[in-house]
């Protein structure tokens, strides 16, 4: 049960942020032809990639996590890999009050927020803002799904050719 | 909450937290240390993030992924071989000259070395290399990716440092590239006499050459489009970084016909998560960032150290010795986002040009990722060749030494990273 939801959450993940990505690009490229070939540019685009990155950083941050992504510096670990659970546990310890912590925050600034509204589009500028909430919220979840494998032997998820490594730039 | 701040950061780095969430928990706990609003903490992140110019981001992460996945890297070796191939060394030449070009398309050194890199190691022990010495000068030369324009490193250092212009720093990295591209010519060199590792044999005609360099024209083309379109004015980094990855897809789909529509969801879900990783420390070092501006922390740190009345040159050794040292335990983003804000306004109180500056720190953290033990670039060349990587490294001191001595340049010579630029209008 656990494992098909999960199985099931990555895969939207996943396609939210193929989607979002593809989004960006379309957009922002309609608009350089436009300007190019019209001299007019579609008013909206800036604003709605820009805040389609916001939430891609968000919602991206979670699998990324899953997929052992997220760079860190692992000297310690290595050096002493047979206190390696010890120190994945404190880890854990560590980031699922963080995480939780900005959940919470996270939703009483885009409370906060919720009556601006954004300059083109005039959504609730808080809508926006929900990517915080909504992705950490990701982040814990999936965190808590890794946990038990991460901590006792540091082992991710694997996705077709996303290499971990390729993050360090 | 200084203290705080540091020591927070210091001990969830060195647990293995990651760095986006070291750089955000050191923060959160200074702020509650220091009696500052914690909302404050959602606000900066947006406000980190929330810049156009930081989709060039992962717009140029996108185009080197559909680079890769088309066959381009092949097309630019054959070209790169034509003119190098057949010197003593020649296909470690043409692997130098590969990556120098794809170095114009890539912003990334893993792009580089995972990308064309690993295709050149391949070749290079089947030709009778050693397996180290081919890890080994792929990943020296791979240092390129970040300072060969277009660079998302440069794009994060003006970020964190507005005061530059990106442009120019951007056309500030070419000659520096070029001149370590020659120093790594030099290196294998002299390394190929001493092993007797011969070029390649293989005749050429004319109709050869105009082949190759007709099949490579479409790729070629990219860094110019980018470079020259940047630098000319006609894009901004962000428009040309999506051009480029629609010219990448379109060289990819329709001129060589390798990339399939297939590839497209997994080569944008690889991107996206990439940038995602990128995207979300910088998020976290804005508010990293804000609370070290609160306790004035840059401000202090540069009346004191012009105070001493440093010579440019003494602060800039210093200042290579110390990012030395850093790089080898830290990455180049964190390392970018981290250490700019602190350094970048001492060296322009110092009178030392911001473009110079600018390319100094960026080859001496790009360089972290080539000195072990967490050097990420010697990690996937190590992979590829199949060697440990312990046995790399003695074949890595040469190059080693031959970019902390094009660094030296770089240092005493000003006019390396200004000239160019400053004939473009920035300075």
């Amino acid at each position: 049960m656990i494992q098909r939801l999960d199985a099931w959450l990555l895969r939207c993940n996943r396609a939210a942020v193929v989607a979002m990505l593809a989004a960006m690009a379309l957009m922002v490229f309609a608009n350089v032809v436009l300007r190019f070939t019209t001299d007019h540019s579609i008013f909206w685009v800036e604003e709605v990639s820009r805040y389609l990155m916001i939430w891609l950083t968000f919602i991206g941050a979670g699998p990324v996590l899953r997929y052992g992504g997220h760079i860190g510096i692992d000297t310690l670990q290595e050096r002493y890999p047979r206190h390696g659970p010890w120190f994945r546990g404190l880890i854990l310890a560590l980031l699922v009050p963080f995480f939780a912590f900005m959940v919470w925050i996270g939703v009483r600034y885009a409370m906060l927020t919720w009556g601006q509204t954004t300059p083109v589009m005039e959504i609730p500028v808080g809508a926006v803002y929900l990517a915080m909430p909504i992705g950490f919220a990701l982040l814990l979840a999936h965190l808590l799904l890794m946990a038990a494998p991460y901590v006792r032997t540091k082992t991710f998820v694997q996705d077709d050719g996303f290499d971990p490594e390729a993050v360090k730039l | 909450m200084i203290a705080v701040l540091f020591i927070g950061c210091v001990v969830l780095l060195a647990l293995g937290v990651p760095v986006a969430f070291s750089l955000g928990g050191a923060a959160l706990a200074a702020m509650v240390a220091g009696h500052l609003p914690v909302i404050a903490l959602p606000k900066y992140m947006f406000s980190g993030i929330d810049v156009f110019a930081l989709m060039a981001v992962p717009f140029f992460i996108l185009t080197a992924e559909l680079m890769t996945g088309g066959s381009l890297s092949e097309v630019l070796l054959r070209f790169a071989s034509q003119f190098v191939g057949r010197f003593r060394g020649g296909l470690g030449h043409t692997n130098i000259l590969t990556l120098t070009f794809f170095s114009g398309i890539s912003g990334s050194a893993l792009a580089d070395a995972a990308g064309p890199g690993a295709i050149m190691i391949r070749m290079m022990k089947k030709d009778g290399y050693h397996a180290e010495y081919a890890a080994a000068l792929t990943a020296a030369v791979s240092i390129l990716g970040p300072i060969i324009p277009p660079s998302i490193s440069m794009i994060i250092y003006a970020l964190a440092y507005p005061d530059i212009n990106l442009v120019g720093l951007m056309i500030a990295g070419v000659v520096p590239g070029i001149v370590i591209a020659i120093a790594m010519a030099i290196i294998n060199h002299y390394v190929s006499m001493r092993r007797n590792y011969r070029g390649v044999e293989e005749t050429l005609t004319l109709r050869d050459y105009l082949r190759n360099t007709w099949r490579a024209l479409p790729a070629l083309v990219l860094p110019v489009l980018i470079l020259g379109g940047i630098a000319s004015g006609a894009f901004t980094p962000t428009e040309a970084s999506v051009v480029a990855v629609f010219y990448a897809l379109f060289a990819g789909r329709v001129v060589y016909r390798t990339l399939t529509w297939s590839m497209l969801p997994s080569i944008l879900a690889r991107s996206a998560f990439m940038s995602a990783a990128v995207l979300i420390i910088v998020a976290m070092s804005a508010v990293f960032a804000w609370v070290l501006t609160v306790s004035r922390v840059p401000q202090d740190l540069t009346a004191l150290i012009v105070g001493w009345q440093l010579s440019p040159l003494a602060f800039l050794l210093a200042v290579n010795v110390l990012l030395l040292a850093f790089g080898i335990f830290i990455e180049p983003l964190p390392g970018i986002v981290v250490l700019v804000p602190i350094l970048a306004p001492i060296a322009h109180a110092l009178g030392i040009n911001d473009l110079q500056f600018g390319i100094i720190v960026i080859v001496n953290l790009t360089m972290g990722m080539i000195t072990p033990p967490v050097g990420g670039l010697l990690f996937v060349t190590s992979v590829v060749a199949k060697v440990p990587l312990t046995r790399m490294v003695k074949d890595l001191w040469p190059f080693m030494w031959a970019q902390i001595g094009v660094l030296a340049l770089l240092s005493l010579v000003p006019g390396l990273c200004t000239w160019l630029p400053a004939s473009f209008g920035f300075r």
